[in-house]
């Protein structure tokens, strides 16, 4: 026997008020199952920010990338400091008075980063020399195919704020965690030079080193390259190669630009020859990344699982893996579905401290294979 | 250069991991979380998706624009909402018609077939919805649809937690009749 009314009870109004909104959640969430939206929402909003008129922050980033000059770094450094001031954050006064006088280096040191008194009689904030960069490394898994992967390096700043030499210079020098992922880029390779022009293509002058690599890798490691530059600046979305200060229209035997891949770009207008056009990422991604924890971490028994996916209908499966023993298996939803790319995440609780290996992949639509796997290896403290 | 380098415009920051990042990264992560509910959310306010995905992505393109200030993916999204709610509202001023949500009631469906029955169900609480007052709408559209707590509608529509609360239980009451009579499963 209860003193309470049923929970069905139609005089009970707190009942009925749970129904009724129950019953409009439901019919909510069919009316917006059945609205799709449609998938070059993205493209769109970056056409309608590309279409508006450059901000300052455009201008900074324009000379960031050009520019070891150093009026151009004058500028932007300049630039900095004022949309600090405007943005009235915690900045520390003295750190942006050693911005401005370090635009302002004598002219016959413009490379050498200017000594900034202030920052070393401002004790409370040490001061970063390194920031993170995505680079992109290519997969030796031919799984089916080779496909790109991303990895967070940490690299010197410069005072300049050259993300993307940084970037690409970054990629050049450092191998990948994972061992797994390659860069077919010939080692010794080094960046020479690196502009943007019209907005979107960056020009990338590189060493004589780069001039020889194996012909069947040269298209991905071209996007890889080129996607590593948009991982620091997202506006680019083309790349024209040199070497040495030569302009190429093929690497490593292999054309460049719309003819060295099978399918063409979305917008023809943009394909000069030897022009790279950034392919779309479900075609060149791999379908599954994890994306925490990084290769080789050390992690708490509790460990989020995170990971990107361009997979059917989001369907992420995984494996955890300990001495070459199963001991868990799932799946998970990415929040898109192919051929849009999903974020997803899970979390292990419990484990004991050890070596693990997660793995995650899609399964096959054909035969139920393993196929676009990713894993990492982490070991729990 | 400490500051200058936490801070610079353009840069990812180095306090947190990729949380807050620079404006075009933050568009692609809340377009990735964000964009289909979002365009979900306009088009039940202005009864038509290709209003809704122009809603929205100038709502993106606004927020890019102010990424100086927000510089914080939750406040970014407060901000999508409610600059998305406002133009949905503006975007259906200026319409005379919203064709989705015909005021004329649905001709009987003489078939009895399930999809047909539930689609003129729901086609009749949509319309139910439009009939409510503006306030009443959104409240319970963003309550019921998008989740959010009392006070993320409050900060959304720019009124108190009070006020939100008697626009649900309005809206509610206005739409219990014709939701219990159209209940199918007990």
């Amino acid at each position: 026997m209860s003193d309470r009314p049923g929970p069905f009870d139609p005089a009970d109004d707190a009942s009925a008020d749970d129904q009724t909104a129950r019953r409009l959640r439901e019919l909510l969430a069919r009316e917006a199952r059945a609205i799709t939206p449609s998938a070059d929402g993205l493209a769109m909003i970056r056409e309608k920010i590309r279409a508006q008129r450059p901000t300052r922050r455009n201008w900074v980033r324009a000379f960031q990338i050009g520019g070891a000059g150093l009026a151009t770094a004058a500028i932007a450094v300049i630039g900095v400091v004022a949309v600090q001031h405007k943005s009235g954050s915690t900045n520390h006064p003295a750190a942006a008075t050693a911005a401005a006088s370090s635009a302002s280096p004598s002219p016959s040191a413009p490379v050498v980063p200017p000594v900034t008194p202030a920052a070393s009689s401002a004790p409370a904030s040490s001061a970063p020399s390194s920031y993170p960069v995505w680079i992109y490394y290519v997969d030796k898994r031919k799984d089916p195919q080779q496909l790109l992967f991303r990895e967070r390096a940490v690299w010197p700043a410069s005072p300049q704020h050259t993300f993307v030499k940084d970037a690409v210079s970054a990629m050049l020098a450092t191998p990948p965690q994972d061992p797994d992922y390659t860069s077919y880029w010939p080692a010794g390779t080094t960046l020479l030079s690196a502009n943007i022009v019209g907005g979107t293509t960056a020009v990338v002058n590189l060493s004589s080193e780069a001039s020889n690599g194996p012909a069947k890798e040269a298209a991905i490691s071209a996007q890889q390259l080129l996607y590593t530059i948009i991982a620091a600046a997202p506006k680019i979305d083309s790349l024209q190669l040199q070497i040495a200060g030569v302009p190429v229209t093929s690497l490593w035997g292999t054309p460049l630009g719309s003819a060295a891949t099978s399918s063409p770009p979305a917008s023809p207008t943009t394909s000069a020859p030897g022009t790279i056009t950034a392919l779309p990422a479900w075609q060149v991604w791999g379908h599954v990344w994890i994306t925490q924890p990084a290769e080789n971490a050390t992690v708490a028994s509790s460990v989020e699982i995170k990971g990107e996916a361009t997979v059917f209908e989001g369907t992420v499966s995984w494996q955890l893996r300990s001495n070459g023993g199963l001991l868990k298996t799932g799946s998970v939803n990415a929040d898109l579905g192919a051929p849009n790319r999903g974020l997803w995440s899970f979390t292990l609780d419990g484990l004991a401290p050890g070596q693990y290996a997660i793995r995650a992949y899609e399964t096959s639509a054909k035969d139920g294979s393993v196929t676009f796997l990713d894993d990492k290896m982490f070991t729990v403290s | 250069m400490t500051a200058a380098l936490l801070s610079r415009p353009g840069s990812r920051t180095l306090l947190g991991q990729f949380e807050t990042a620079t404006a075009d990264e933050a568009v692609v992560e809340l377009y990735r979380a964000h964009y289909a509910g979002l365009v979900r959310l306009s088009a039940m306010l202005v009864g038509d998706v290709g209003t809704a995905e122009e809603v929205v992505q100038d709502a993106f393109v606004a927020m890019h624009g102010s990424w100086s200030r927000l510089r914080d993916p939750e406040k970014a999204l407060a901000y999508l909402r409610q600059a998305i709610v406002n133009r949905s509202r503006s975007a259906l001023r200026h319409r005379a018609v919203v064709a989705k949500y015909p005021q004329a009631p649905p001709p009987d469906v003489p078939s009895a077939e399930h999809f047909a029955v539930a689609a003129t169900e729901r086609d009749q609480i949509m319309q139910a919805i439009h009939a409510l007052p503006r306030r009443q709408r959104e409240t319970l559209l963003l309550r019921y649809y998008s989740d959010l707590s009392e006070a993320q509608i409050a900060d959304t529509l720019g009124i108190s937690q009070g006020a939100v609360k008697s626009h649900a239980s309005r809206g509610l009451a206005a739409l219990r009749s014709l939701l219990t009579s159209t209940e199918t499963t007990p």
